[in-house]
């Protein structure tokens, strides 16, 4: 039946959409806590990892609503605890919200992993969480490639009309997208949806065997290396040139990495573990609530209400300067001089605060 | 009562939040606490503020983000006394601008620019610096309600 294969790919493509998402608050807390000036290579490297990472994000909402499900985002277990357990067939690792180290870089690799490379780094001892990654392939790009496959067999058995039959007007078009690499693909049918598959697959791993992701190649965009070898890149302190294999280190040009200049945020910051009333808990608060908040708009962005996204936009650089507020903040008789961070908590919908944008929507629904 | 050199600046922090209506955590939050005081001394040496601190500290007070009408009275003595009018009104200038006015006047620092409460306040963002998201300005400024 095609409504219960389907449901197989609606629950990879959500798992994609959580496994894309769950990267973007440990990149984000690495490009947080390192200053600009004088870590001017890794930080626009981590930016523009984690802008792709938003993107990736996207195009999965789009293919899951072009097969006619339901992304789902505003969600208790949509979040996971951090340290969040990656459980691949092959390995399994924790990823923390850390700040910048050569540790979180090493952890960043471990994620983006392309299927040909090993690596030597071991997975941390895991904690108790609520929420995990799990995949039965060895890599996200495996996993991507199971996808790829489900699709194809959809639509060889039933007609790409009835797989893809979703409603057009649900899709994200790519003029809500800015500041990172690739596109936002309007995905209608298989073609678009492999096409949006392979963006994704190529800008973390890479374009098969080249270190390059594929953004030259299907946008005509300038040539960068794909988000592996960028957080390689940093890690060895050395770039990439042409003709460098993805399984031999970057022989080109080395950059300068100040490890040390960064804010010594606590590892895996929490509201609760904030003294009550104390600057930290509150900014840690009024953060969680502002993602939390978030979430449910971009929730319903992906469902229906696309043009919400201008407000989604507005809330993550909110949440931005929020979060460089928190790294400002010392927490509480902190023996070793940490400062708070952005704990990506969530907060269910009864305990949110009032906010100004959604009462201002409940008034233009109401007139 | 002599002031201890360490718990200076946390006085220091105390009256900034009487006197801008930020929040402590707003004050803590643009990392700049420490600059402005020692923008202070620089401008106005040691003496002045520290008499400025002694007599906020002698005034009693439960919470500063919430004075009580007897607290906001005292304070208000302190603001208005022609001793301390003008370094009160310098310190205001401080966090709202993030610039000295004084003989001479200057923006402290780039990050002072765009931390300035003088943005929060009016709900706007520094031009240049912390931008809100293309489209944003078609919605009302954001904050949670009180």
């Amino acid at each position: 039946m095609l409504a219960t294969y389907k449901k197989e790919v609606f629950k990879n493509l959500q798992t994609a959409i959580e496994l894309e998402h769950s990267t973007i608050p440990p990149y984000l807390a690495a490009f947080f806590t390192i200053d600009q000036d004088s870590n001017a290579f890794s930080w626009e490297a981590i930016r523009s990892v984690v802008m792709e990472e938003m993107l990736h994000m996207t195009l999965a909402c789009n293919i899951l609503n072009a097969i006619g499900g339901t992304p789902y985002i505003d969600h208790p277990k949509f979040i996971p605890e951090y340290p969040a357990k990656f459980n691949f067939a092959d390995r399994k690792f924790d990823v923390g919200i850390l700040k910048f180290s050569k540790d979180s870089i090493e952890t960043f690799m471990e994620i983006e992993k392309p299927s040909e490379i090993k690596l030597n780094l071991e997975g941390e001892e895991i904690k108790g969480l609520m929420r995990q990654i799990d995949l039965d392939e060895r890599t996200i790009g495996e996993f991507y490639e199971t996808v790829k496959e489900q699709l194809k067999c959809l639509v060889k058995e039933y007609g790409e009309k009835e797989v893809f039959n979703g409603d057009r007007r649900l899709q994200i078009s790519p003029k809500e997208y800015y500041g990172g690499g690739g596109e936002i693909i309007e995905v209608h049918n298989l073609e678009t949806a492999l096409f949006a598959i392979d963006v994704i697959v190529d800008q973390g791993e890479g374009a098969p065997d080249t270190i390059f992701d594929g953004d030259t190649t299907f946008f005509g965009q300038d040539q960068e290396v794909a988000h592996f070898f960028r957080f390689k890149e940093i890690h060895v302190e050395r770039k990439y040139k042409e003709g460098d294999k993805p399984r031999e280190p970057p022989t080109g040009a080395a950059v300068a990495v100040d490890w040390k200049a960064t804010k010594n945020m606590i590892d895996d910051p929490k509201a609760a573990n904030f003294p009550k009333g104390s600057p930290a808990r509150i900014k840690a608060e009024e953060f969680n609530q502002l993602y939390s908040h978030f979430l449910r708009l971009l929730h319903r962005t992906f469902n229906g209400e696309s043009q919400l996204i201008v407000k989604a936009v507005g809330m993550m650089y909110q949440m931005k300067y929020i979060a460089a507020e928190l790294l400002n903040i010392q927490v509480p008789d902190n023996k070793e001089g940490k400062v708070a961070g952005p704990p990506f908590e969530y907060i269910p919908p009864a305990e949110r605060k009032q906010y100004d944008w959604l009462i201002t929507e409940l008034v233009e629904e109401l007139v | 009562m002599k002031i201890r050199a360490s718990e200076r600046l946390q006085i220091f922090e105390q009256l900034s939040v009487v006197l801008t209506g930020f929040s402590i955590s707003e004050i803590l939050g643009t990392g700049l606490s420490k600059v402005y005081l020692e923008t202070i001394d620089n401008n106005l040496g040691k003496a002045i503020p520290d008499k400025l601190f002694n007599e906020f500290t002698n005034i009693p007070i439960k919470n500063e983000e919430e004075l009580t009408v007897s607290e906001s009275d005292s304070i208000e003595v302190l603001v208005e006394s022609a001793e301390y009018q003008s370094i009160i009104k310098q310190i205001i200038l401080l966090w709202y601008l993030g610039q000295w006015i004084g003989k001479e006047n200057y923006i402290i620092s780039s990050q002072s620019y765009l931390e300035g409460f003088v943005w929060k306040a009016i709900g706007a963002h520094p031009m240049g610096g912390k931008q809100p998201g293309f489209g944003t300005w078609g919605f009302p400024p954001l904050t949670f309600s009180q």
